[in-house]
């Protein structure tokens, strides 16, 4: 069970802080498209310094830097590869450029002599679609993917149409590739943020397809991405009922077990288990 | 008795109510001037005003500057609530025709020259509840009530919920028009009145005036629901503590603040309610259309209603029988048997200041300048089962939750639990509680040094508030007794 992250714009100060009251397994903080071009110096400043104040907030902490055709994304990287953070966010990432990407990380890394940073790779241009099992396989700094729709629709020259068809396959293809590489997979914003019905729909499509989640532009989108994301009551009950009844067999010396009068294997137990594990990890603090 | 004796008298008045007039004699009167011919005002005296105008309100100001010009001083100020509409008084306590005030609630802008220390005789803060107490038990006494009403016949009956500018139920003025030596109905509607608040019975004049007051402040936008995410992620977590402590069930009873958040609950609440086919009993207090729609759609059975706030809630009250005025005796006095706020399962209340030991301030600001007050805070805080503090952690970088709240406006024996978007805290009392949640819910229960740590490590501590040695006033518990002394702010 996977839940939201959280976009929360670089230079609003006010944000910064209030972010951390939601219940997101991820607050990435933007450089990018929240910042005007004329403010990007001083969002980056801002940023740093909360970054180095927000230390007590246990939740993980990204930044979405500029893109590496930007003249801001070297300084983005020199400065926030040197803050307290979880990773960086790259947008426009493909094959071609991850290489340039991971160099100048690598480049900063060595000057400040930091960790390897984990990278969170926003997949969006048709480039990056096809090259994204090239990406995942040159580096394994890559933690997590997303699907970022809106300037892949805008490649693509396509309008966004009612029930996405327009990403049917980029998110098939980021689920499957994700899966593949056990890296986690965020679905693509839902922009109309007082839409809860269709961000309630678009979240169902992209948990149907194997996402294990999807990205918040607003805190008012974290409740319901949770939701659809959560497991049931139900869908918990009866796995603890399955690993109750796998316990048993177990203590009487049984391979197999049925349970409900179904034979369970392994990929049911598994299933169960990943449930239970999910639930426990995810309780409050 | 000399006048200035006479201003600070707290014993009943020896002198026969309606001395000055033949009982069933009510005098109409069209202008301030004539009024003023029918009644008896000197140095010394007592006035009293509502505040269900807000800040649409004329006449406070209007009649308290008439009697500066009249050159009459040391009055004693009787107002249920200031609010910034009347800073225009300030040059009068200054030159000390206001020497004493007695309120609810006192916006900043008239607090702080209080907090300069220009009130002579000084700021007596106190409930509604205990207001109205004070007034109907003579333990102050108002010499002239003036009591604008947006309805009234010539003979006194008076409304707030009819003419050309109403302002909803009168519930504060009630104890005003009972108590007071001389009564003054204010209004420009002069019409006849069907199920008054304020009956001809207790009025000697009726003063038809060209309007009553500014109809955009008297139903503003002060009772917004926040619509800002943090504000709301504190209301739902306040439902789903309720709901967890099986608070939330049939026929309960519950009221809420007026502020943002506060606000925000009720919304989730009426939610929740409607979700889960839940009908509550009452809802009480200031009404909104809020509470109007849950009226209306049955998720609650009857509304209590001692002021109105908006349009919604004022037609309300004129066409739905379940939707019933009451005076601040129904609603808080706590001689009066049957007072709403002690049959209150759950209130929903802001803060400025809340302490490790919860105890809650709404009077000081964090500069220690007078900026609110009770209200009907500390009455329904005291008469709920349960009182929840809703408020985010840290307003204006500096920490709700603090070691000592600068002015203890309602007491930690009423209150108990503080919902802020980090999570809640419930008072030590209950710790059973506490821990049952935390074993069957998801809910993030906290210490609320837990809370006051996480706000200090991003605000640091803040420097303590420089007062100086001068008593200024004090603020008063619902039965009167003194929780608290307020000071005058040190000079920089």
């Amino acid at each position: 069970m996977r839940k939201s992250a959280l976009f929360v714009p670089g230079n609003q100060a006010s944000m910064h802080v209030g972010a951390f009251a939601f219940d997101v397994d991820a607050i990435i903080f933007d450089l990018e498209d929240a910042v005007a071009l004329h403010h990007k110096d001083s969002a980056r400043t801002l940023l740093r310094h909360s970054l180095s104040t927000l230390t007590m907030f246990k939740i993980p902490k990204y930044v979405r830097v500029n893109p590496i055709d930007s003249p801001f994304f070297k300084e983005d990287i020199a400065q926030m590869i040197q803050a307290p953070i979880d990773g960086l966010m790259i947008p426009k990432a493909d094959a071609y450029n991850l290489l340039q990407i991971i160099k100048w990380c690598e480049q900063v890394e060595t000057q400040h002599s930091k960790k390897q940073t984990p990278l969170w790779i926003i997949v969006e241009t048709a480039l990056g679609v096809e090259t994204l099992w090239d990406m995942v396989n040159t580096t394994d700094r890559i933690t997590h993917v997303l699907l970022g729709g809106e300037d892949l629709m805008s490649d693509l020259h396509v309008k966004q149409t009612y029930n996405r068809q327009e990403l049917a396959y980029p998110r098939a293809k980021v689920a499957m590739v994700s899966k593949a590489k056990k890296l986690l997979c965020y679905d693509t914003p839902y922009v109309e943020i007082n839409n809860e019905k269709g961000l309630l729909e678009d979240a169902i499509q992209a948990k149907n397809v194997g996402f294990d989640s999807k990205i918040a532009i607003h805190p008012s989108q974290v409740d319901v991405i949770n939701a659809v994301f959560s497991y049931t009551e139900e869908e918990i009950n009866q796995a603890k009922e399955i690993i109750e009844a796998y316990n048993q067999a177990q203590q009487q010396g049984l391979g197999a077990f049925s349970f409900k009068g179904k034979m369970v294997d392994k990929p049911v137990l598994n299933r169960a288990m990943h449930i239970i594990n999910s639930i426990e990890g995810n309780k409050h603090d | 008795m000399t006048n200035q004796a006479y201003a600070h008298r707290i014993t009943p008045l020896t002198t026969t109510r309606h001395a000055i007039k033949e009982r069933n004699d009510t005098n109409f009167v069209k202008g301030i001037q004539t009024m003023f011919e029918h009644i008896t005002l000197f140095d010394g005296m007592s006035v009293s005003f509502h505040h269900h105008l807000r800040n649409g309100d004329y006449w406070l100001n209007e009649i308290l500057l008439e009697l500066e010009k009249r050159n009459i001083k040391n009055i004693t100020l009787v107002a249920s609530s200031l609010f910034d509409v009347h800073q225009k008084i300030i040059p009068l306590i200054k030159n000390q025709t206001i020497t004493k005030i007695y309120a609810a609630y006192v916006s900043k802008k008239v607090g702080e020259v209080i907090s300069e220390g220009y009130l002579k005789d000084g700021l007596v803060m106190h409930t509604h509840g205990y207001r109205a107490l004070m007034l109907t038990h003579h333990l102050v006494s108002v010499d002239v009530a003036f009591i604008v009403a947006s309805a009234s016949d010539k003979q006194g009956n008076a409304s707030g919920s009819l003419g050309k500018t109403p302002c909803g139920v009168l519930g504060y003025a009630i104890a005003d028009a009972q108590s007071a030596q001389q009564v003054v109905i204010l209004s420009d509607s002069i019409v006849p009145v069907d199920k008054p608040e304020i009956h001809s019975d207790w009025v000697d004049v009726v003063c038809e005036v060209d309007s009553i007051g500014d109809a955009s402040g008297i139903v503003s936008g002060t009772t917004q629901i926040t619509k800002d995410p943090i504000g709301l992620k504190i209301a739902q977590l306040a439902v789903d503590f309720c709901e967890a402590a099986n608070i939330i069930k049939e026929n309960m009873s519950f009221q809420s603040g007026a502020g943002g958040i506060s606000l925000a609950v009720m919304d989730k609440l009426h939610h929740h309610l409607k979700n889960k086919n839940i009908k509550a009993l009452f809802a009480s207090g200031g009404t909104t259309k809020l509470l109007v729609d849950m009226l209306e759609d049955n998720t609650v059975s009857q509304l209590y209603d001692v002021q109105c706030f908006d349009l919604d809630a004022i037609q309300s009250l004129a066409i739905n029988k379940n939707h019933k005025k009451m005076s601040a005796m129904e609603y808080a006095d706590i001689t009066y048997k049957d007072n709403i706020a002690n049959k209150l399962d759950v209130v929903f209340l802001g803060a400025t200041e809340i302490d490790l030991d919860f105890n809650v301030n709404v009077t000081t600001g964090s500069d220690g300048i007078i900026m609110g007050g009770s209200g009907g805070h500390a009455d329904v805080a005291n008469g709920a089962k349960m009182t929840i503090i809703v408020s985010k952690l840290m307003q204006s970088r500096l920490s709700v939750v603090v070691d000592k709240v600068t002015t203890i406006s309602t007491p930690s024996e009423d209150i108990d639990c503080f919902v802020c978007e980090f999570g809640l805290a419930l008072h030590p009392r209950h710790q059973a509680l506490a821990d049952h949640l935390k074993k069957t819910t998801n809910l993030p229960i906290k210490d609320i040094r837990e809370l006051y740590d996480l706000a200090i490590s991003l605000t640091g501590i803040p420097n303590k508030i420089a007062f100086a040695d001068q008593k200024i006033g004090v603020s008063l518990y619902r039965d009167g007794s003194i929780l608290d002394e307020l000071y005058a702010i040190a000079s920089v």
